[in-house]
């Protein structure tokens, strides 16, 4: 089984690099998300089926769609903000499943949406569910959490 | 005369970000027009010819690929240069794509990437 853990990190430091300058770095335990955190959470389905969610800090994703657009961030609205980490989860999504470990595998990436808090998905029991924590120092703390299952197909005698 | 860009994408930040790497780039573009699907896109090139199209993949109300069949099924759009920005890099979705004749660029993206794509691209339309 792959380095989920590992692979979840590496994929969020890079989409969070390129796409707007920020370098969120690894923390050793995952932080607990306070109740302004903002959530989002993509679901995909096919060979492979789960779910990321990234939490932030209001902080973290203010600079976020700040950096992504070139503007100032007091100039953006809440749904803009939110719009912004939506994105980045499509991103780190359609990442992860180009590499190796997912090779030959036909997923669907489904739209990210906005949650209250961070949940994993409850109808795939038995999945895979890994969690990384990140801290910019300037900007604020983040919680990605994973769940990866490949289910069970029609016919199969698993 | 300038160019007329359209970009297909259901994230606003991302559209702005396109269109903002695009005009930071300084192509001689009149107007950079917007849609946030790919049924919205094919009302707008029907209604207003377009010379470029930059196209999410991941949207609902028709998704980036089933715009592209549309289009490709249509002689005036046969030949319209489309540049696909997506994250989904699966092999067999990137086949899919090179075979509507559309070019792929990655996100997340490097600005000087998303200008060479686009500028090899207006070349050819200029030159079409």
């Amino acid at each position: 089984m792959p380095d989920l853990e590992n692979l979840l990190a590496e994929h969020v430091e890079e989409a969070f690099e390129t796409a707007a300058f920020i370098v969120p770095e690894r923390t050793g335990e995952p932080p607990a998300p306070a109740d302004n955190w903002l959530t989002v959470a993509v679901d995909f389905e096919g060979d492979v089926a789960g779910r990321l969610v990234l939490c932030a800090e209001p902080s973290l994703v203010s600079a976020l769609a700040g950096n992504m657009l070139g503007v100032e961030e007091e100039e953006l609205p809440l749904d803009r903000q939110v719009d912004a980490l939506k994105e980045m989860a499509n991103i780190i999504c359609g990442n992860l499943f180009a590499q190796e470990e997912f090779r030959g595998a036909e997923v669907t990436i489904l739209s990210p949406v906005q949650e209250r808090e961070p949940r994993l998905r409850s109808d795939l029991p038995g999945g895979r569910e890994v969690r990384a924590g990140f801290e910019d120092v300037m900007e604020g703390r983040m919680l990605a959490l994973l769940q990866v299952r490949a289910p069970v197909r029609e016919g199969s005698s698993a | 005369m300038g160019m007329r860009v359209l970009v297909v994408d259901d994230s606003a930040v991302m559209r702005s970000m396109v269109i903002r790497t695009i005009r930071l780039a300084g192509f001689d573009i009149d107007e950079i027009l917007e849609a946030a699907s790919g049924w919205e896109a094919i009302g707008t090139i029907v209604q207003e010819p377009v010379d470029l199209v930059l196209l999410d993949i991941h949207m609902p109300r028709m998704n980036g690929e089933e715009f592209l069949r549309a289009i490709r099924k249509k002689d005036e759009f046969r030949d319209l240069p489309v540049l696909v920005v997506t994250s989904d890099r699966q092999e067999a979705r990137r086949e899919r794509i090179l075979a509507l004749g559309a070019e792929i660029i990655h996100k997340p993206f490097k600005a000087a990437e998303l200008r060479d794509k686009v500028a090899a691209l207006l070349a050819e339309a200029t030159h079409a």
